[in-house]
């Protein structure tokens, strides 16, 4: 009898996940990715802002609250996952990396390497790694990180102060706060101030050459989010961290007064050390609130995308996909979407052994897409090829878009296929911006590649610096699919084969 | 016994026929009882309901109406766990002498196809025990029976029956009350089993499950078996032979039984009999075959009495000539639903149904708060809007899965009815309720205003609340004043456009209610419900609001934890670098890690980590404790020589002893120090001690005790030295 009682209880648990699957959108046939949400532990909230692959092949998660915890079996039934806590005490914590047999990650005040020496299980070293920024008490004040560089270089970024101080006793200003600045410091040496400009970079990540990019939140000087390469000495924009650039430490130029009423692409052509970021993410059409940023670093094991980033949105509870390229030596590329209806505010990403991705998640304070303050989930590749558009390219006079599968033998590729708009942001300290000087970009004509997996744009009105907003109509794979996205936003600051 | 049908010629010639009881023999549908047999104007209606309930069109095709459902009757695969076959062939004989009520025909059988009928059937499952059943209590049995809501549909005790005062009413006897006929003769372990899981017996739903764990059904039995005797023996089955259990199953084929019941054996049927003539509206065909006062041989007697045949005619007229009969609209279709599963004998939808006033008084509360709700603490809801009201997921809750009942103080269950009978009506539900123009709410979550924070903030008593919770508990946290629903399902259950609905004008959607009219007059009230959706979707994982969450829910307890605690936080008194040290001995101290000393010591209680742990503006803790004593602002070691500068002091960060004990480490120019404190074992304050490395000549140490002065450091050759200090 309690069987029945079982029995029916399971159909029960059938349909709702049916339902549920239903009602997060999932393709209704042999999706490409399979989105799992891991069961928790109940004695904290998993808050998840920092992710560090183990060498063992477990996942060391930061919780916002301050804990460290250890998924013992990632790669097992997400429903029946295993956790263990390993470090507690931890200043809001966001972000987390391994390296060399220990955990670091960024607290408030510092960053912290923490190890378990006595192989009990659970820390009991929290070295201070790197410090030297300061605080006013002022709760936007977070750090974010640490990622290291192929140097061994240990990077973090800082928050702007938004409102005032704390009231506290016990603490007596002294020094430069370096809030809106990333740091950077070599193996055994100081951390130092590298780059000014930031607002919110709650993303750090490293791509495949090494190099640093950050995210950052749209709000004042900030029109919409971007990515940013990190390199020494650059301004982006934000205005909070210029006092710091009239230091002699400062590594950053002061960028001087800033003019009014400037678009980016002029400001970046006028304000002294001022860089435009790689890409921009049109707001609202690519999220709303960049979170972390990872490499797929998985060789193809988590489909056609190698050697791209992923960066999260909190707002949207979404992962979009970048590809980059230089253009006489500077990063630029396209942002595309990529998962939506994460459960809640995606806040950072890693992959694991298998090439699965592990999406940790937390909107308290703010609020995001989805049903949960937070959590975290698994992404599986299902090995289906997704038909999306893998890279966007910019060529002398046009795009070449690439294709993750041949386009269909029988589709005739026009350029009526394609559609192309270019519009820039206004730089001021309002918050936000719309979408300025907007312009049609004309497609003349598309040439298909002979192995039809790339397709060449040849356009007329295409503006440096400014956002290429691309929508492609109904074009189908060799495999009947239609694009699981039909949409890029390429930020061209650069035109290959044109001086500046 | 006297035999039904001499009974019924009785009341005939009495011209009972249009009494407001059925006649003894005759079915009962209690829907019928309820709103048709006493109203002959809707003869046609209730007629409709008898063609659907006696299941009519399982022998006959009706012209023009092959969307009436059929009622699934029982399943009888197991019908020979349930029923020895001398009860089967009492039932087979006569079924409405055996079951008072029931809906089953008599058909004529010889007593030799009544024999092998019931041999055929008693194959059918066989009674088997239980080992687990536990007893069952008749007393407790009887608590729940007229608790959970039995009575709702079946005969109270009369021993329970309220002494009514001299010139007082009685209130009317209830109506349509099934008769409660088989319970006293199943095998009891089979009764047990019906009763936890009638629906797997009986997929009408007619016989709803009412959720009653194992223990409870063997109780419920015990009750509906109290006037048995001796407890259930289930006898060995004697043989029988095949032959008579092979003729059973082929009459039951072709006596017409399986056009109800299904074909319960595997294996081929026999030919089943020739269908039964369609039905017609002409006179002669209305007065003849089961509508005849006397049934012919032939036909199966179903027992109408004079109302019920007059509304099956009824309905047949109608029918033949007016095609939106069976086509009511969504509403009549949502109102035929509720008839038709008796919900109305617990439910009322426009007016009509609800419990019986003589019923209501079995309908209780467990919860003295909910005295307060009224009948909506312990009546079972209302259905008025609710086709706009429950998401399909609290549908199927409700209906089929169970989980879906939200007012814990509520003693009655709403029992499942099964899907298969349930899910069809609930578009017709949906279409039947839908409001013109519909609320607008946005609930994505993507607007800046749509913080669950915002929500948490409207939910609590504070100053700026709106309180809810006063009434609304959540988390297993009771609501601070009465109980009404938990919220934890809110946002789960509730179609965010109703929610909206109601809490913009609470009396017209849910009249009588005690919700008060919170945002009437509200300037951002769209914006402020919206943020209550966002706080009630994530309720299980969000801070509880003020009044809910508990004193010390947050609190560090290094005394229960059994370990010294470690906790970074803004902390008043040692700055926003601070690492507090929480001992079970209740001796707690914080290192300061930006100045690179020891800050603060306090005793007692440690640290609440509500504001660290869950406020995005991150408001620094305080020691809860008493005895906060600042330590004094200087870093520890200095060179000695008169005038020298300071000497800079670098964190290093900290280790952990098995007992949780922190040792910070720091430098101090060229030293390598690192600096314990704990609680003084030899006396009630602290005992600090500090190992440095890398000294030499030169060095002092600034202690931290009160009056405390500079002291040289005495560096052994290796450049060692061993500090102690106590602290008060």
């Amino acid at each position: 009898m309690s069987a029945a009682r079982l029995a029916r209880g399971s159909r029960a648990a059938l349909l709702l996940a049916f339902g549920a699957a239903l009602a997060r959108g999932a393709e209704p046939a042999a999706p490409a990715y399979e989105l799992t949400p891991y069961a928790l532990p109940t004695e904290s909230k998993f808050e998840v802002s920092g992710i560090a692959l183990l060498p063992d092949g477990r996942a060391a998660l930061t919780l916002r609250k301050g804990e460290i915890w250890i998924l013992e079996n990632p790669l097992e039934d997400p429903a029946r996952a295993r956790f263990s806590r390993f470090a507690t005490g931890l200043h809001e914590p966001l972000g987390l990396t391994w390296r060399d047999g220990a955990l670091y990650t960024a607290q408030r005040s510092e960053v912290t390497r923490i190890a378990d020496r006595d192989g009990d299980g659970v820390a009991d070293l929290y070295e201070t790694a790197a410090k030297g920024w300061g605080l006013s008490g002022n709760y936007h004040e977070y750090a974010y990180g640490p990622v290291f560089d192929h140097e061994g270089n240990l990077w973090v970024t800082l928050n702007v102060t938004i409102g005032a101080p704390a009231k506290i006793d016990g603490h007596r200003p002294a020094g430069p706060l370096w809030r809106g600045w990333a740091m950077r410091q070599a193996p055994g040496g100081e951390l130092l101030p590298v780059a000014a400009g930031f607002r919110s970079p709650f993303g750090l990540g490293v791509n495949l050459a090494g190099d640093v990019f950050a995210t950052d939140q749209q709000g004042n000087w900030w029109g919409t989010c971007p990515l940013i390469h990190v390199r020494p000495g650059k301004f982006y924009g934000h205005a909070d961290s210029i006092p710091e650039t009239r230091r002699p430490e400062s590594l950053v130029r002061d960028p001087g007064p800033l003019p009014a009423g400037l678009t980016m692409v002029e400001a970046a052509a006028r304000i002294p050390g001022f860089a435009l970021p790689a890409v921009w993410f049109p707001y609202a059409k690519m999220g709303q609130s960049t979170t972390g940023i990872v490499c797929d670093r998985t060789g193809g094991a988590f489909g056609p995308f190698a050697g791209q980033l992923f960066v999260g949105d909190f707002t949207l509870a979404q992962v979009n996909r970048v590809f980059l390229e230089q253009v006489d030596g500077e990063y630029q590329g396209a942002c595309f979407p990529f998962q939506e209806q994460l459960q809640s505010a995606v806040l950072q990403m890693a992959f694991l052994g298998d090439g699965s991705m592990i999406l940790g998640e937390s909107n308290r304070g703010w609020n995001s897409l989805g049903s949960r303050s937070f959590g975290l989930e698994r992404l599986r590749w299902t090995g289906k090829v997704p038909f999306e558009i893998q890279r966007m390219e910019a060529t002398p006079d046009g795009f070449r878009l690439t294709f993750t599968e041949p386009l269909a033998g029988e589709a005739v590729v026009t350029p009526a296929l394609f559609t192309l708009s270019s519009y820039t942001y206004l730089y001021r300290q309002n918050y936000g911006s719309p979408e300025t000087d907007p312009r049609p970009v004309t497609v003349e004509a598309v040439a298909v590649a002979s192995d039809r997996r790339s397709v060449t744009l040849r356009c007329g009105g295409q503006r440096p610096g400014h956002v290429h907003e691309l929508a492609v109509g109904d074009l189908r794979s060799a495999g009947g699919q239609p694009l699981r996205h039909a949409r890029a936003y390429y930020t061209l600051n650069r035109i290959p084969g044109r001086a500046r | 016994m006297v035999p039904v049908r001499v009974v019924r010629a009785l009341l005939a010639t009495f011209g009972c026929g249009l009494a407001a009881v059925p006649a003894a023999g005759s079915p009962v549908v209690a829907g019928f009882e309820r709103f048709h047999r006493a109203a002959p104007a809707a003869a046609p209606e209730g007629g409709l309901l008898l063609l659907g309930e006696l299941n009519c069109v399982a022998c006959h095709r009706l012209p023009g109406a092959e969307g009436l459902p059929p009622r699934p009757a029982p399943l009888l695969g197991d019908v020979g766990a349930r029923l020895d076959p001398a009860a089967l062939a009492a039932f087979l004989a006569h079924p409405a002498e055996f079951k008072p009520g029931t809906l089953m025909p008599r058909t004529t059988l010889a007593a030799a196809e009544v024999s092998a009928l019931a041999a055929y059937l008693g194959t059918l499952g066989r009674p088997r025990p239980e080992p687990e059943l536990p007893a069952g209590s008749v007393e407790a049995g009887r608590r729940l029976y007229h608790a959970v809501g039995c009575v709702a549909c079946h005969a109270a005790d009369p021993s329970l029956a309220l002494p009514v005062a001299a010139g007082e009413a009685r209130p009317p006897e209830p109506l349509g009350v099934v008769p409660l006929a088989l319970g006293a003769r199943y095998d009891r372990a089979a009764l047990v089993r019906f009763l936890i899981d009638p629906l797997a017996a009986r997929p009408a739903g007619r016989m709803p499950d009412s959720h009653l764990t194992p223990a409870e059904a063997a109780d419920v039995a015990a009750y509906l078996q109290r006037a048995r005797g001796a407890p259930a023996s289930t006898s060995a089955a004697a043989a029988v032979p095949t032959a008579l259990v092979t003729e059973g199953r082929r009459l039951f084929t072709t006596r017409g039984c399986a056009a109800c019941h299904g074909d319960p054996s595997p294996g081929p049927a026999a030919a089943a009999p020739p269908a039964a003539p369609a039905l017609r509206a002409d006179d002669a065909a209305l007065a003849r075959g089961c509508l005849a006062e006397t049934p012919p041989p032939r036909a199966p007697d179903f027992g109408l009495d004079a109302a019920q045949r007059d509304a099956v005619r009824a309905a047949l007229r109608r029918l033949a000539g007016d095609d939106s009969f069976l086509r009511p609209g969504a509403a009549g279709d949502v109102g035929r639903f509720l008839t038709r599963m008796n919900c109305h004998a617990c439910h009322t939808r426009g007016g009509r149904g609800g419990v019986e006033p003589a019923l209501q008084r079995f309908f209780t509360v467990s919860d003295a708060t909910a005295e307060a709700l009224g009948e909506m603490g312990n009546l079972p809801p209302v259905l008025d809007h609710v086709g706009r009201k429950l998401t399909r997921e609290w549908w199927a809750k409700l209906l089929w899965e169970g989980g879906g009942e939200v007012r814990p103080y509520q003693v009655a269950r709403m029992p499942a009815f099964g899907r298969a009978v349930s899910e069809p009506v609930l578009a017709r539900w949906e279409e039947a309720d839908r409001r013109e123009p519909p609320v607008a709410i946005d609930v994505s979550g993507r607007q800046l205003h749509q913080r669950a924070g915002h929500g948490r903030l409207l939910l609590g008593t504070q100053d700026g609340g709106l309180g809810c919770i006063t009434c609304h508990g959540l988390r297993e946290r009771p609501a601070v004043g009465m109980s009404a629903i938990p919220l934890d399902a809110a946002a789960r259950r509730l179609l965010p456009e109703y929610f909206k609905e109601l809490l913009l004008n609470p009396q017209s959607v849910q009249p009588g209610t005690r919700m008060p009219p919170m945002f009437q007059g509200r300037p951002k009230a769209n914006q402020e419900i919206e943020q209550l959706w966002t706080y009630l979707k994530e309720a299980d994982q969000q801070l509880l609001p003020e009044g809910l969450l508990r004193g010390g829910e947050y609190e560090l307890r290094p005394e229960q934890a059994g370990r010294t605690l470690v906790f970074r936080t803004f902390l008043q008194g040692a700055g926003l670098d601070a690492v507090a040290v929480g001992t079970p001995a209740g001796r707690h101290a914080a290192f300061d890690g930006r100045e690179v000393r020891w800050a603060l010591t306090w005793r007692g209680r440690f640290l609440d980590a509500l504001t660290t742990w869950e406020e995005r503006a991150m408001t620094p803790a305080r020691p809860l404790g008493d005895a906060v004593t600042p330590l004094p602002g200087w870093t520890p070691f200095a060179r000695a020589e008169a005038g020298a500068a300071e000497v800079p002091h670098r964190f290093r960060g900290h280790v952990t002893a098995a007992d949780g004990t922190p040792t910070f480490r720091y430098e101090a120019g060229p030293l390598q120090v690192e600096d314990t404190l704990r609680p003084d074992p030899a006396g009630g304050g602290y005992l600090r001690v500090l190992r440095v490395r890398g000294g030499g000549p030169g060095w002092i140490f600034r202690g931290a005790a009160p009056g405390a002065t500079p002291r040289p450091i005495a560096f052994d050759p290796a450049g060692e030295a061993l500090l102690e200090e106590v602290l008060p």
